[in-house]
């Protein structure tokens, strides 16, 4: 099982120490002679293994510590304890072995040229990643095609928008063909269907490639689209690890039964919590347990046009679960 | 050493491409590099002729040759700026450089040589200018002008290499620009900027001589014009060659341990 992981994490933990002090003129200078500082525990303790070909979802509250162990795995960020293989490096080395197969793509980072088209940044890249002629002109022209670059390479990086810029950064990050991708909210301020553009070229690249991808995003649909697997982390611990369905299974208690009468004259209420109520049909909340003996109930006396029973949406699970308060 | 010779070659061609595009900042750049030294040679050339023709061994149109080959070994001397660096540790954009298979050194310095083809081409009119407009005195002497070549090459790795080692200090405080300015304050007088280091007083000389300023401008234009000795100008190669080890071996050091404390405290 070891040697089966490309992502290895055990018990690791990051603290920051952050000045503090009051506002004002006084603090400040008493600041100048003693300062406070605060330990923050930005990541504690969490443990994680990810294997080769996964698409896992990082997800967690801002401030979560989810950026923190992005850059602890890519190197960035020396652990404060705890340890970290990814593909049998320690990324904290960052020896060229390990940089040449890993790439962390952070929302709004820019790291092509501004004022000239990014092509000549992609050669920049193939010199440092050491890309052969023939390998570079292949991944060029596969991503140019399922990423529709062709316009949009040969512009100055400052006159592209921001999804045309993400896509055409996206594209520089993974040139090299890594097979680890940390992908850090790569969809974040984009509209709808350049989320969809990035989402279907990650789930292609992945599928192509072979690759391993964990990636954090405030967008459920990103993460219903490309993941099976979803690490949850809130405080800097992990709440949650596991299939996302099985997300829903465990932290949601309740289901939701959704019905359209023929007539209105009953009251629901004696079946379950009454959530909804618009356009004749209605929504009710029952525990888990009761949902077949309910549903039969209604059915049974009540004469439908249409029934349906629903997991809660996936944004209201997850909400619970940082709020806490798992239903 | 094939990948590396590759990187300094693709950056120094994005380089170019970033920079051929702009027509007008080359005319402003010919006036940018010609203020400066013209200033300087204003005053010095009034300053040896009120003395009755010449100042600590140099005339007047002595002193126009020196600033005017001055010009062209100031142009090759400019090394990274400390405060990108600081910029770039401040605002976390070093990550993205860190998690290059390269170290980020060596694309700033393919940076630098492109910009050094740039203003190569914007250095070319305004020497002909300043020829023109001051009438300077070089007394050429051919195995000096040989010797010159190295010593210019020397003069700017050492330049860049001390700045990029300096403006690495910006990883245990985000606020340098004091110690930036001290170390640019010293190279201003130290380094033969504002005149030959002949004319500073004595103990100024002295100092002058332990620091590593000189090496990088006043060194080659003595040089150029012609007013050293064979062995003074091989001994001032391997005074070149030393202050330039010790500063890689101090750029390395910074490095290693800045690079951990950034990795400590957060990118």
């Amino acid at each position: 099982m070891q040697s089966q992981s490309v992502v290895q994490v055990s018990a690791l933990s990051k603290s920051y120490f952050v000045d503090e002090r009051e506002g004002g003129f006084f603090a400040a200078l008493q600041s100048l002679v003693r300062r406070k500082r605060k330990e923050v525990k930005a990541v504690n303790s969490i443990s994680f293994e990810l294997h080769p070909g996964e698409v896992v979802g990082f997800l967690g509250p801002n401030g979560a510590g989810k950026t923190t162990t992005l850059k602890m795995l890519s190197g960035l960020l020396m652990p404060t304890a705890g340890e970290v293989r990814v593909l049998g490096h320690e990324p904290w080395a960052r020896q060229r072995s390990f940089l040449q197969q890993i790439t962390l793509v952070m929302g709004q980072r820019n790291q092509l040229a501004w004022d000239i088209p990014a092509v000549d940044s992609y050669q920049l890249n193939q010199a440092i990643y050491d890309i052969p002629e023939p390998q570079f002109r292949e991944t060029l022209d596969e991503f140019v095609e399922l990423l529709e670059l062709k316009d949009l390479i040969r512009k100055p990086v400052r006159n592209l928008s921001l999804g045309e810029r993400m896509k055409v950064e996206i594209a520089a990050a993974l040139l090299h063909r890594p097979q680890v991708l940390f992908l850090d909210e790569p969809t974040l301020g984009l509209d709808i269907t350049m989320q969809r553009r990035i989402r279907t070229f990650i789930a292609e690249y992945n599928r192509r490639t072979g690759a391993t991808v964990l990636l954090t995003s405030h967008y459920m649909a990103d993460v219903e689209a490309l993941c099976k697997r979803v690490i949850m982390i809130h405080h800097g611990r992990i709440l949650f690890d596991g299939d996302l369905s099985d997300l829903v299974d465990r932290f949601s208690a309740h289901k939701t039964i959704v019905l359209k009468p023929e007539t209105n004259s009953i009251d629901y209420r004696r079946y379950g919590e009454v959530v909804d109520e618009t356009n004749g049909r209605i929504a009710l909340k029952v525990p888990k347990a009761d949902v077949s003996r309910v549903t039969s109930d209604i059915l049974r006396n009540v004469s439908v046009y249409d029934l349906t029973v629903e997991d809660p949406p996936i944004e209201d699970v997850i909400e619970a679960v940082f709020a806490g308060d798992p239903e | 050493m094939r990948v590396l010779r590759n990187v300094y070659l693709a950056q120094f061609r994005t380089y170019l491409a970033e920079n051929f595009q702009y027509r007008v900042q080359l005319g402003i750049s010919i006036l940018g590099i010609m203020v400066e030294p013209v200033i300087y040679m204003i005053v010095w050339i009034n300053v040896a002729e009120a003395q009755g023709g010449a100042v600590a061994g140099y005339t007047a149109s002595e002193f126009a040759g020196y600033f005017v080959a001055w010009t062209v070994v100031r142009q090759f001397n400019i090394g990274w700026s400390p405060w990108g660096m600081e910029h770039r540790i401040r605002t976390g954009e070093l990550s993205p450089q860190l998690l290059r298979p390269v170290h980020p050194f060596h694309i700033d310095t393919a940076t630098l040589l492109g910009l050094k083809v740039v203003t190569s081409l914007a250095l070319i009119p305004t020497i002909v200018l300043l020829t023109l407009l001051f009438r300077p005195e070089i007394h050429f002497v051919p195995w000096s002008l040989v010797a010159f070549l190295p010593s210019l090459i020397l003069a700017f790795f050492l330049r860049h290499v001390l700045m990029y080692a300096m403006s690495l200090t910006a990883f245990w405080t985000t606020r340098v620009t004091a110690m930036f300015q001290i170390f640019f304050a010293f190279e201003f007088f130290l380094s033969g900027r504002i005149a030959p280091l002949t004319v500073l007083p004595e103990w100024a000389q002295r100092l002058a001589a332990a620091l590593p300023f000189q090496w990088s401008l006043y060194f080659p234009l003595e040089l150029v014009l012609g007013r050293l000795t064979p062995e003074q100008a091989l001994a001032g190669l391997g005074t070149q060659a030393i202050w330039l080890v010790a500063s890689v071996a101090m750029l390395l050091l910074i490095w290693r341990f800045g690079v951990r404390r950034y990795a400590a405290v957060g990118g």
